[in-house]
């Protein structure tokens, strides 16, 4: 899996491409740390080009889920794939997060929160 | 001995018959000779046939005697040899002296011709032991052209037997008979000169050896003496031996002198290459040790051990000390471990006034000064140490330690040092290595266990019945793809007609996951009880699972409360997998997909609004499918998944069999999708709803 970081005015966009498995899941945890560390705490999720999520990647985001939002404006969600998009909703997933149709909306999400 | 009187009975019955003969012969003689001279002629004939027969038999059965010995070292064939001379001489000796006692009585002229015949056995005995003894020897490392010469030495002999018959018939012209002795003394001095054997022989073994060689050439001096020898004349003597009747006497009397006499002088010349040759013995011997102690249970400190030892000894070091990577798991590498003849803080001076960690990390040959002190004058341990010799211990891939060794004199390692050495230490490399891969094996096999108890233990996590009554069947079907996984299912039987079903599946695999998984038994076990509502329940078990479990795990469960008094139930799915429900009624299979959040992924007050709970009617003949997405995602070789379409149409079809039945179908549908096992965790959970309002017994 890779991960793309763009910066946005006040947010960062992460790309997955690929597979978020048990792998790859300790790759993703890196790179929220760094943001983290860095003071980034309002995330976009970009998973247009996801193709699988476990639930180790899911529990990734989750660790994080919570030192985001109490800094920041926590995480938001785009592009999820109807394989994807129904795993969250089997997990409630979609209940607890943000998800919109793309970076744009992303961003009205960050500007208006 | 039976044995070996069995084994020759033939030769043995030969030999003695005609020795026998000859005693009676010679005794008859002796007898007509007192009585009437002239008759003596007429035995000559009759004397030769008898000395023949006698020398033939006797010779045939020591040859066929020593030919068949077990391979024995030279030295032990010697003293075979030694002992059957000495048994011989003395008995020989007894007897002259005894007779001594009668000289010129009627009793000489009986006794004397036993001690004769006695003497000519003992004497063929040893001579031919002798030969047959050091033939052995000329055949230590065989050729093919000896094996002839041999076969031409023997019949050299053989006819040499014949000249007995010379007398009465005069049929062997003299060029025959010197013939005959010159091929037997080239043949002799030929084989004199193999005495490779001695190669062979230790320091030890080898002055043994001249010493034995040595005896025995006294001892044939002394049968000979004992023989008559040298009281006669040397015209006589020499026609008596090599050109009349006991020519094969003199043949092998002359053989054993030559060969022993050679053998001495070769011995002695090779004395000196004998220390050489333990050398090199005493380094094969040490290689073989420190391939011994390639031993399962044996520490790499005794492999270690031995390779020092081996190398002080055989590269004559003063003292010396090995190192080895990694020793007791220290970071900082390369530290004297194992010393011998030197002190601890002595080595690491050393090494720190010669500057030498890295290179002797990085180094795969060995370094070797000549002269410390030249090369660094500085070095206060100069006068102990001047010569030092670094030598790798090394495995195919990497260095795993290095051993020095120091002495007192400059350029005291040769080459040759360097070479056995080296040899040494690659011994002791694979010794070590194989020691290493030894014990993390064993480590791997008590993992292992673990494991499997740990498997035993998580099995007896799962309920191990369940309830199977004419209201309700239960059936529930798991697998752990590793030893232990975060599948959960149990079922409580609460009050009468009350169950409480719980399935849940904790995120992530193996050992980690059924750690928790065990807790989650534990809340289950304890808040079902307490609890009436599902909603209440989840809420406290997101509780519970959020101030137990790491930020990032979290659990899916399904929770469902079935009252059969009220022919109600209640199911809470949090996240998990949708339960599948038979309906008898209209005889319809719906995914219950109302739900909320699976548990832990929010912990807060929050969670509450996030709990469905879903109230259903059941009856008689409903069904209820709990399931963990092992089932619904097993993947075929196309990579697809079975889904929740799939699992509904093969639940459709095992309706009227019992849950048990009915689970094994559906998961042999689903083996059959994927062609094999399926690969990951799952649980399959079927209650079958029997007849509905009841009053049930007390619990």
């Amino acid at each position: 899996m890779e991960i793309f970081i763009t910066s946005h005015l006040d947010f960062v966009s992460l790309q997955f491409v690929g597979e978020l498995d048990a792998l790859s899941s300790v790759q993703a945890d890196e790179a929220f740390r760094q943001l983290i560390e860095s003071g980034k705490f309002n995330i976009h999720l970009d998973f247009s080009a996801l193709e699988y999520i476990s639930s180790a990647g899911i529990g990734v985001i989750l660790s994080h889920q919570e030192e985001l939002s109490q800094n920041g404006k926590g995480m938001v969600f785009s592009g999820l794939s109807p394989k994807v998009l129904n795993v969250f909703q089997l997990l409630g997933l979609d209940k607890i997060f943000p998800i919109c149709e793309d970076v744009i909306q992303a961003e009205a999400y960050f500007a208006t929160k | 001995m039976l044995a070996f009187l069995n084994r020759y009975k033939y030769y043995l019955i030969a030999g003695l018959g005609t020795w026998v003969l000859l005693v009676v012969h010679k005794l008859s003689i002796a007898q007509h000779m007192h009585a009437n001279p002239d008759l003596i002629l007429l035995h000559e004939g009759l004397a030769d046939i008898i000395l023949f027969s006698f020398f033939f038999a006797n010779i045939l059965l020591v040859r066929q005697v020593v030919k068949d010995g077990k391979d024995r070292s030279p030295q032990h064939l010697l003293r075979i040899l030694l002992v059957t001379g000495i048994v011989g001489g003395v008995v020989v000796s007894y007897l002259r002296w005894y007779l001594a006692e009668y000289e010129n009585t009627t009793q000489e002229l009986l006794t004397m011709p036993v001690i004769e015949a006695i003497m000519l056995l003992v004497l063929v005995v040893f001579l031919f032991t002798g030969i047959y003894t050091f033939r052995r020897f000329v055949f230590y490392t065989g050729t093919r052209v000896n094996t002839v010469l041999w076969t031409l030495f023997e019949i050299v002999l053989g006819v040499g037997l014949l000249i007995i018959f010379e007398n009465p018939f005069y049929f062997i012209a003299e060029w025959i008979k010197v013939a005959l002795l010159a091929c037997s003394l080239i043949l002799i001095f030929y084989f004199s000169v193999f005495t490779r054997w001695v190669a062979y022989l230790t320091l030890k073994q080898k002055l043994t050896s001249i010493f034995l060689l040595a005896l025995t050439i006294l001892i044939l001096l002394l049968l000979l003496y004992e023989e008559g020898v040298f009281s006669q004349d040397f015209g006589s003597l020499i026609h008596e031996y090599f050109f009349y009747r006991y020519f094969i006497l003199g043949v092998a009397a002359l053989f054993i002198a030559s060969y022993s006499l050679f053998s001495i002088l070769v011995l002695i010349f090779n004395l000196p290459t004998g220390f050489v040759f333990e050398k090199t013995r005493k380094d094969l011997v040490s290689i073989q040790k420190i391939q011994q102690s390639i031993i399962p249970g044996l520490a790499r400190e005794g492999a270690a051990r031995t390779l020092l030892e081996a190398s002080i000894l055989s590269s004559n070091a003063n003292a010396g000390w090995i190192e080895l990577e990694n020793y007791k798991g220290e970071e900082d590498s390369i530290t004297p471990f194992l010393c011998s003849g030197i002190e601890l803080d002595d080595a690491v001076l050393l090494k720190q006034n010669l500057n030498l960690r890295k290179l002797v990390l990085d180094n795969r040959k060995i370094i070797q000064w000549n002269d410390l002190k030249r090369d660094y004058p500085q070095n206060p341990l100069n006068r102990r140490f001047r010569s030092m010799m670094v030598v790798p211990i090394q495995t195919r891939y990497a260095n795993i330690g290095a051993m020095f060794l120091v002495q007192d004199q400059s350029f005291a390692f040769t080459d040759e040092n360097q070479g056995v050495i080296k040899s040494f230490s690659d011994q002791a490399a694979i010794a070590m290595e194989n020691i290493t891969l030894t014990e993390k094996s064993l480590e791997l096999e008590r993992y292992r266990e673990q494991l499997a108890i740990a498997r035993q233990m998580q099995m007896k996590l799962y309920p191990s019945r369940f309830p199977d009554t004419e209201y309700l069947s239960v059936f529930a079907r798991n697998q752990q793809a590793e030893s232990v996984g975060g599948d959960y299912y149990d079922i409580l039987h609460t009050e009468p007609g009350v169950f409480k079903i719980i399935i849940g599946d904790v995120a992530g695999k193996g050992t980690t996951a059924a750690f928790y998984m065990a807790q989650v038994k534990g809340m289950f076990q304890s808040l079902a009880r307490t609890t009436a509502s599902p909603q209440r329940f989840l809420n406290l078990m997101n509780q519970a699972i959020s101030s137990c479990m790491d930020t990032g795990t979290f659990v899916t469960m399904t929770y469902i409360h079935l009252d059969l008094n009220q022919s109600k139930a209640w199911i809470a799915r949090g996240g998990h997998c949708p339960t599948l429900f038979y309906h008898a009624s209209d005889k319809k299979l719906v995914w219950m997909m109302e739900g909320g959040l699976a548990l832990g992924m929010v912990r807060n007050a929050s969670f509450a609004d996030h709990i469905f709970v879903q109230e259903l009617t059941v009856q008689a003949g409903d069904r209820l499918f709990l399931l963990t997405d092992g089932l619904v995602e097993a993947r075929n070789d196309a990579g697809e998944e079975y889904d929740y379409d799939r699992f509904l149409s093969a639940a459709e079809k095992g309706l009227l069999l019992t849950p048990e039945a009915h689970a094994n179908a559906i998961i042999e549908e689903v083996e059959q999708f994927t062609g094999a096992f399926i690969e990951d965790d799952y649980t399959l959970m079927i209650l079958e709803i029997k007849r509905n309002s009841y009053n049930f017994p007390s619990v």
